[in-house]
């Protein structure tokens, strides 16, 4: 581990890496963090999203690491550039918290409607969702082992 | 004047309405608190809307945020974020107690915070509303206590549909106890640190910009 490197990926960024690195994300509230891994060539990506792309608004806004969809279409282009094909990716997601009782208002709250929205949109793309830790109301930090493929969450609770 | 050239003056006008609700807030406090409360100092930014949590502090540290909502005559979000010391110490401050009491905040901790929230909150708000003559209704105040950015991102996800690019961000420094005045025991002197930012909608800010334009030192009654 002497020489793993820890790449740190912002909200509404996205990072790829191989084995030997590990991708971090921070303070993970209502956002969602997708992890897509290939168990064979041990290549992953890590994006964080903070909403699903807007409907019903014109002009449609421009594509944003900030969406949802966005982020995994553009780690799905990151990852295919480094060789990996999509029927071999497996998916984690974590977030999708309820921070403040602030949304309850709403049908469901940005939480629940990040991870609605991934899920759909990984299910659209044909990848398997392995694992999530996901709700609750709880901030999240997640590191991604890009050797093995696991993730570490923490929180401070 | 072009958007461009305005937005200074948004920024000092916001500062100076925000300065002046501060000093509204620390004279409500005081009567809350039964101690004297000042302004100790005072700053304004601007933040991109994935910066915000950055110009705070860092992304995981320990933070209690009180979140308010405006209608009426602008829509937005304001946030008054305590790093975990200040909270407590506000806590204890409110609730009596010698000061580094509070290890973890309890319901009647919340409420008192929420209430604290409510008056800094509502001062500013007051500036504002006087100021731009705007009537501006504030909702309730809600309360989260975990990682700074994860309380800060999941207040800006509800803004992203309203294309929001920019937040106006105050730094206040209170102190408080400082045994004068109103005092009715012994207090030492503490300073508590909290962060006060403001969301708008895009029609808001628009709005506000076009009476700076025609009012920029509030002379518009």
């Amino acid at each position: 581990m002497a020489d793993t490197q820890i790449i740190h990926v912002q909200t509404a960024d996205m990072q790829v890496g191989e084995q030997d690195q590990l991708l971090q994300s921070t303070g993970i509230g209502s956002c969602i963090v997708i992890t897509l891994y290939d168990t064979q060539k041990k290549i992953g990506a890590l994006a964080h999203a903070m909403v699903e792309r807007p409907k019903n608004i014109t002009p449609s806004p421009t594509p944003s690491l900030r969406y949802i969809e966005d982020a995994i279409d553009a780690m799905l282009v990151a990852l295919k550039a480094l060789g990996v094909q999509k029927q071999n990716l497996v998916a984690k997601l974590f977030g999708g918290a309820h921070m403040f009782k602030v949304f309850d208002s709403k049908t469901k709250g940005v939480g629940a409607q990040n991870i609605a929205a991934a899920h759909t949109k990984l299910q659209q793309e044909g990848i398997t969702i392995v694992s999530n830790d996901t709700g609750g109301n709880v901030g999240r930090t997640v590191l991604f082992d890009l050797s093995t493929g696991t993730v570490k969450i923490t929180t401070l609770v | 004047m072009s958007t461009a050239a305005l937005d200074p003056i948004v920024l000092e006008a916001l500062g100076r309405m925000a300065k002046e609700g501060s000093i509204k807030a620390s004279a409500s406090m005081s009567k809350l608190i039964g101690q004297t409360t000042a302004v100790e100092s005072f700053a304004v930014r601007r933040a991109m809307v994935e910066e915000i949590a950055q110009t705070v502090g860092k992304p995981e540290d320990q933070i209690t945020a009180i979140v308010l909502d405006m209608s009426g005559d602008a829509f937005g979000s304001m946030l008054l974020i305590f790093p975990e010391t200040s909270a407590k110490n506000i806590a204890d401050l409110l609730q009596k107690r010698p000061l580094g009491s509070t290890h973890t905040l309890t319901d009647p901790d919340i409420s008192a915070l929420k209430e604290t929230g409510n008056i800094i909150a509502g001062s500013f708000l007051a500036a504002i509303s006087n100021f731009l003559d705007l009537n501006i209704i504030e909702s309730v105040p809600r309360i989260s206590s975990d990682m700074l950015k994860a309380v800060i991102d999941s207040v800006l996800a509800s803004f992203l549909e309203q294309r929001l690019e920019e937040a106006f961000v105050f730094e206040i420094q209170f102190s408080m106890g400082t045994n004068e005045g109103m005092a009715t025991q012994h207090v030492p002197e503490i300073k508590i640190n909290t962060h006060f930012v403001l969301l708008l909608d895009s029609k808001s800010v628009d709005k506000i910009k076009g009476i700076l334009k025609e009012h920029p030192w509030g002379e518009r009654r």
